[in-house]
């Protein structure tokens, strides 16, 4: 016996019947206090953004992204996505494909994990890739110059440096980004079952085929969405990647981080000149994610009528 | 007259659920709404209630003109198909709270709600569970307190909207006579909806057919059954063969044929008859089909030897067993009763 | 009255929503291809940027003594930075739950003009950049802000003129509000997105009954209604405030980073990480994260209570 509605959509779709309506006055009182409640809070900040960067004209505002380590800054911001992004992306579907089609002890515990980041602060995301990379750090005495044993001196050779450099940056980019793809795929590939997948099988197809050509279809609205989420979080994250940058100016500053820069200089129109194209980038991830729920959600209905 | 509907017209959007109904409903009486998804009738059982507001018409409760009362002022219970108890209470607390929600100069106290409460439980045999959870309790057992729920404030009418529709088809059988036992102790008006027409046939006072927006026939059980009125009616509750005349050695009933000839025949299959083609007796050559015998009676489907047209005949077991015919064989089928009806519908 | 032969349903729960469908177990792993190296490369990843990082925290604090370890989370300035996140983080929490309540409530049952637009912007907490929100913030509560140019003095004139609440601050932004105010901001979304899927699914049959049962609009919202509602609302609480304990990015810029008033945890290991106290900053992350365990396996324990309770 499933719990279908008792009136059918055609009925459902005009107004309520009257005992769940309520008065008249209570329902504009409620709506008009939820909207000032939005304006106040949510849109005079981003209006605030766009205003504070346009205060000395719209030469100003242009002229903080020509500034050299504001291009430096965009550069990082772009290359920290470019390798978290696709990365996370891997792993979210290995995951997911891990978790959803088959069954083994743990898999709590891996979800756990999987879900760790949020629970983490920014700070201490940052702060555990010093710890392990830093100078005074478990590999931080490896890295150094001095006493080097062979990693130490293959990285010294190289000149690589991990913290207050660029890799600790994607490092702790791809700490806090990574569960967005795979918290995406899992509850939809568990949702659409594993049945399409054993049809393949059994039709003669090898594993990645079965993969490219039947899973990957079904779940590609989804994945789209995990990698707007992703790639919002990794250019924004400010947190995580204050700890391990070092501020350098012009190496290893990403947006935001110049954007507090700029802003402790008191270089308040070129800093929110900065922070409103970050706006930007939110902005277009909110109607991104908009367009990705309203054909999303009506594929992920079909995919759950149709199991 | 308990419940009187008049006229009552209905629009969802441009979809026209009900189209100048009239229903009236006898005090004492137990009453079904008998139709398909989509007839209209839990519209007209919810306009009763006062959860819908008619677009026009008018309902009379017990004399009273309730078509502006809101819904809490009429003093109908309504029991819903899915129950919709409030599951964070107890069944004790759910049954109680159409009395603890009255003012406190028309509430009892608390020991006469208890005391109510107690008795209700007794009523419909659930007096041990008053402390459970609904979500403690089986489908048969919630639809039960849900009825116990909407009789603690000793409503006028009697509302349920397809009781029994989320319950297992056992369950079904034995709650359903359990609630014709229910109403002749009490002798509360009630009208219930189903699409379910053995359930409507078994235990209704009075069985009100409906399809497509409109009443088609009111009458008891035994009424629409054997002398339905229209097509529709005939289809609905049980099986119909509908025939393509000349029939040999037949002459339709005159007694609903149109002037102008534009009607058609309809007979039940347990009102044709099967004979041997050597019997001699008169009637329309044909041949078995096939046969299902497994069950209470054999039904048999026979083609029609003239058109081809295939026939659904019933027969007891006795008599399925005195016949002995197989499939392939050349038998006569002969017409015990039939119906000529005005045709507007086709199927 | 005879008895009613009635047989209890072998699962009174029969409409669940589609859970986890069961893979059958030990064919699964033969059958589709994959499983190695899916769940190898899940673990390899998970440990090399999860669990080693993780580690090294915890083992760092190992090699404090017990002594050192006290000293470090436990002095005066760090009690007090506690106190401030743990308080604050309550009164965000606490304003989201209220009108992020409101929120979803008129976004749900309310069709306005634009109510899409109003959706897809609740999420903007989540999406904007947390600098960007700080000095956002910043500069609409600053004294000489738009909002902060009349807020605050009412502010000064009402609460800063109470003498036994000056606690509460005495300005806006560069104080102890200011702090709230950004952490409600970053925490809103919680509580309207775990509300709002629970509102939909509300059937209005419970409301009908509650109705035809002769209660009035406000008992029918109160006694039936707002039950329903209370683990989503907790749960979305408990959401906002884990969140809110973490925060940086947001509140660094309008909270003036004093210690004993507007220091909050992770401001305070920042700058123990600046002044090289590695050892301090460690301790005090792995305390953050214990706490942060806590609160995320008491919103676990919760939905799982609320499902196996209000599940019919």
């Amino acid at each position: 016996m499933s719990a279908a509605p008792s009136r059918t959509l055609a009925q459902r779709s005009t107004a309520a019947p009257r005992a769940t309506h309520d008065p008249l006055w209570a329902r504009i009182a409620l709506t008009l206090v939820a909207l000032l409640f939005v304006a106040f809070f949510l849109v005079l900040p981003l209006a605030a953004v766009f205003t504070e960067g346009l205060r000395r004209g719209l030469g100003a505002y242009l002229a903080a992204f020509a500034e050299a380590d504001a291009l430096a800054a965009l550069r990082l911001t772009l290359i920290a996505a470019a390798i978290s992004v696709p990365a996370n992306l891997v792993f979210g579907i290995a995951a997911a494909w891990a978790i959803a089609k088959f069954d083994f002890p743990g898999k709590s515990v891996l979800l756990t994990l999987i879900d760790l980041p949020f629970a983490v602060s920014p700070v201490i995301s940052g702060l555990i890739y010093v710890l392990l990379f830093g100078l005074q750090g478990w590999f931080g005495p490896y890295l150094a110059a001095g006493e080097h044993p062979w990693l130490g001196a293959w990285l010294n050779a190289r000149d690589i440096q991990i913290i207050f450099a660029v890799p600790g940056i994607v490092l702790a980019t791809i700490f806090v980004t990574f569960p967005f793809v795979a918290r995406e795929l899992i509850p939809l590939m568990q949702a659409q079952g594993t049945d399409e997948e054993y049809a393949a099988i059994t039709l003669g197809a090898s594993g990645w085929q079965t993969f490219r050509r039947v899973t990957l279809p079904n779940i590609k609205w989804g994945l789209f969405y995990g990698v707007i989420l992703c790639n919002a979080r990794a250019m924004g994250e400010f947190g995580a990647v204050s700890v391990v940058s070092g501020h350098i100016r012009g190496e290893t500053n990403t947006l935001p981080l110049h954007v507090e820069i700029l802003y402790n200089e008191y270089n308040f129109v070129a800093a929110f000149a900065v922070a409103s194209l970050l706006a930007l980038l939110a902005l277009a991830t909110l109607v991104l994610k908009s367009l990705v729920e309203w054909r999303y959600s009506r594929a992920l209905a079909a995919a759950q009528t149709e199991a | 007259m308990s419940v009187l509907a008049t006229n009552i017209t209905k629009h969802f959007g441009s979809f026209r659920a009900l189209d100048n109904v009239s229903l009236e409903v006898g005090a004492g009486k137990l009453v079904a709404l008998l139709g398909p998804s989509g007839s209209g009738k839990t519209t007209l059982l919810r306009i009763i209630a006062g959860l819908e507001h008619a677009d026009a018409g008018a309902v009379a409760l017990h004399g009273e003109d309730v078509t502006r009362t809101p819904a809490g002022k009429r003093r109908v219970g309504f029991v819903f198909q899915h129950y919709a108890l409030f599951r964070h209470m107890t069944v004790n607390e759910n049954v109680a709270f159409g009395l603890t929600v009255r003012r406190r100069a028309e509430r009892p106290s608390k020991s006469e709600i208890a005391d109510r409460v107690h008795s209700l439980l007794k009523l419909v045999q659930l007096e041990e569970f008053g402390g459970r959870f609904p979500s403690q309790l089986s489908g048969g057992q919630r639809q039960r307190i849900a009825l116990a729920r909407a009789l603690a404030v000793e409503p006028k009418v009697l509302l349920l909207d397809e009781p029994f529709g989320a319950l297992d088809a056992r369950v079904r059988k034995d709650l359903r006579r359990w609630l014709r036992r229910f109403h002749d102790e009490i002798g509360l008006t009630t009208v219930f909806v189903t699409h379910d027409q053995e359930e409507a046939l078994e235990i209704a006072d009075e069985v009100v057919v409906m399809n497509n927006a409109r009443v088609e026939q009111v009458g008891t059980p035994q009424v629409v059954y054997d002398r339905p009125a229209t097509p529709f009616v005939y289809q609905f509750l049980g099986n119909v063969n509908r025939l393509n005349l000349p029939w040999h050695g037949y002459v339709p009933e005159t007694a609903l044929a149109a002037p102008d000839g534009e009607y058609a025949v309809f007979v039940r299959p347990h009102d044709l008859e099967i004979v041997r083609s050597r019997s001699g007796l008169g009637g329309e050559p044909g041949t078995v089909v096939s046969v299902h015998a497994a069950g209470a009676s054999a039904n048999l489907t026979c083609e029609r030897a003239s058109d081809g047209e295939h026939i659904e005949v019933e027969l007891s077991r006795a008599e399925f067993d005195l016949l002995q015919v197989r499939p392939g064989d050349a038998i006569t089928l002969r017409i015990r009763h039939s119906r000529a009806l005005r045709e507007e519908y086709v199927i | 009255m005879p008895p009613v032969s009635d047989t209890p349903d072998t699962d009174p729960r029969v409409d669940l929503e589609i859970r986890d469908k069961p893979v059958p177990r030990g064919s699964g792993r033969s059958v589709l291809p994959g499983f190695g190296l899916s769940l190898g490369y899940t673990i390899f990843y998970l440990g090399l940027i999860v669990l080693i990082p993780l580690s090294a925290a915890f083992l760092k604090t190992f090699g404090m003594t017990w002594a050192e370890f006290t000293a470090a989370v436990f002095s005066e300035r760090v009690l007090a930075a506690y106190r401030v996140s743990f308080g604050a983080s309550l009164v965000a929490a606490a304003l989201n739950a209220t009108f992020g309540l409101l929120l979803a409530w008129v976004l749900v049952r309310y069709p306005f003009p634009g109510r899409r637009v109003v959706d897809a912007l609740v999420d903007l907490p989540f999406a904007l950049p947390t600098a960007v929100a700080g000095i956002a913030l910043t500069a609409l509560y600053a004294k000489n802000g738009w909002i902060g140019s009349w807020l605050e003095p009412l502010w000064v004139k009402t609460i800063g003129a109470l003498p036994g609440l000056s606690w509460l601050g005495a300005k806006i932004a560069y104080d102890r509000p200011g702090v709230v105010l950004a952490l409600t901001f970053i925490g809103l979304p919680f509580v309207v997105r775990t509300l709002q899927p629970v509102l939909e699914e509300l059937e209005p049959e419970l409301e009908e009954a509650s109705a035809t049962l002769g209660a009035s609009r406000w008992q029918t919202i109160t006694r039936v209604l707002l039950p329903e509602l209370a683990p989503a609302l907790l749960t979305g609480f408990a959401l906002s405030f884990a969140r809110a304990l973490g925060e940086y990015g947001s509140v660094v810029f309008i909270s003036g980073n004093m210690p004993n008033r507007t220091e909050i945890v992770p401001l305070l290991i920042i700058t123990k990480l600046e002044q090289y106290d590695y050892r301090g900053a460690t301790a005090l992350a792995v305390v953050m994260l214990v706490g942060s365990f806590a609160v995320l396996l008491g919103i676990n324990l919760l939905q799982k209570w609320s499902r196996r309770h209000h599940r019919i």
